[in-house]
């Protein structure tokens, strides 16, 4: 918008003749209103980074021809490259030679029309990635503002996550939210079967065991130094499977069985849809990570 | 002109990259979440799968800490100085 009346401006002036000073406010502007454009859009965040270069397109023609206009005479309407991209209106009116007709046909000539010609796809390369101006696009830059809304909150779901760019955040999101699955099924299944054998627990939800306790472990030892009855802090990093079979040979019938009747259902039931087929999909997807 | 031309594809070429990896984070992010994987379609919109995930995550911090409440119950009926209750006060802690 600011844009167009710059142009009118400018072109209004040219009539008058005080073109130099005008003339370099004018494009001033237009560039700090480019840029504005364009780092509002960057800090708006462009998850389909396609956005920035179509408004930069879209743009800097309009601000090509300020220039170019304002550096010829107004009499010489036609700048080489917009007949190059096609562009229609203006070489109809190439021929005239009156001022006041090119104004007022300047001034007549709705923006989107301009926007129109220069989508026109008839030149290499330049034109076909300029996109025309339509509501797909409206739709997708609006999209693109849900998008970095969400991926605000998501920020916020994250502990310890303080990069804002996109790709250390969804990083942390896989990261977190496997994390948070093993951390699920394996309370999950210490809560309903507290007879630890290796065949409900898999590869890496045992390893997940291990390093959560080695975490604790490293904890109770700053804290208090009276040795943990599980494992001698020595023997830190355990081999997978030499831990368990001491657990379960040491105190089998610990938990009563009848413990914790509703937690298991309620665990089940929380864990099923969430786990189809957990233990394949782990060892499918981890790959030995932790 | 050309000048112009070239910093904006070489601008576009730097940004495709990081587009191919976000679309590759989300596609993984979208198999993660077993709504969207139950789905079976590729064609689910970034915003959805964002969303999807805020919900997910949240979903899974409130069984946490169902399953924390539980099993602090559970330590509290065990004695002390078990294996179990180890195990137990380390997922607590974790």
């Amino acid at each position: 918008m600011l844009n167009k009346q710059g142009f009118m401006e400018l072109v209004w002036n040219n009539n008058v003749g005080s073109l130099a000073m005008k003339d370099e406010g004018t494009s001033e502007r237009a560039r700090s209103n480019e840029e504005r454009l364009i780092t509002g859009l960057k800090s708006n965040y462009g998850y389909v980074d396609h956005d920035q270069a179509d408004i930069q397109f879209q743009i800097v023609p309009e601000i090509q021809k300020e220039e170019e206009n304002s550096e010829k005479d107004l009499t010489l309407v036609v700048p080489d490259e917009h007949s190059e991209t096609g562009d229609h209106h203006i070489n109809d009116f190439s021929d005239s030679s009156d001022n006041q007709y090119y104004l007022r046909n300047k001034h007549d000539k709705p923006k989107r029309s301009r926007l129109e010609i220069f989508s026109d796809d008839e030149s290499e390369g330049f034109t076909r990635e300029v996109p025309t101006v339509t509501r797909k696009g409206f739709k997708r830059r609006r999209s693109d503002e849900t998008v970095s809304n969400k991926m605000r909150k998501l920020q916020k779901l994250l502990p310890n996550c303080h990069k804002e760019d996109t790709v250390s955040v969804l990083d942390k999101t896989i990261e977190y939210m496997k994390d948070l699955q093993l951390q699920l099924q394996v309370m999950s299944i210490m809560g309903m079967n507290p007879y630890i054998t290796q065949a409900t627990l898999n590869f890496e939800m045992h390893n997940y065991l291990l390093t959560v306790m080695a975490m604790a472990h490293g904890i109770n030892l700053a804290n208090q130094t009276t040795s943990s009855p599980l494992v001698p802090a020595s023997n830190w990093p355990l081999p997978p499977f030499s831990n368990l079979s001491l657990l379960h040979t040491s105190n089998q019938s610990l938990f009563p069985t009848t413990a914790l009747p509703a937690a298991s259902s309620h665990c089940l039931c929380g864990l099923v849809p969430c786990f189809p087929s957990s233990l394949d999909f782990y060892s499918h997807t981890m790959g030995g990570k932790l | 002109m050309s000048s112009r031309r070239s910093s904006r594809s070489r601008q576009s070429g730097s940004s495709r990259i990081s587009d191919d990896q976000i679309s590759d984070l989300v596609t993984k992010l979208q198999h993660l979440i077993p709504e969207l994987r139950r789905r079976r379609s590729d064609k689910v919109s970034a915003s959805k799968v964002l969303q999807e995930t805020c919900n997910y995550i949240r979903n899974l911090h409130r069984e946490v800490d169902d399953l924390s409440d539980r099993l602090s119950e559970l330590l509290a009926s065990t004695d002390d100085d078990s294996a179990e209750a180890a195990i137990i006060r380390s997922l607590l802690n974790y």
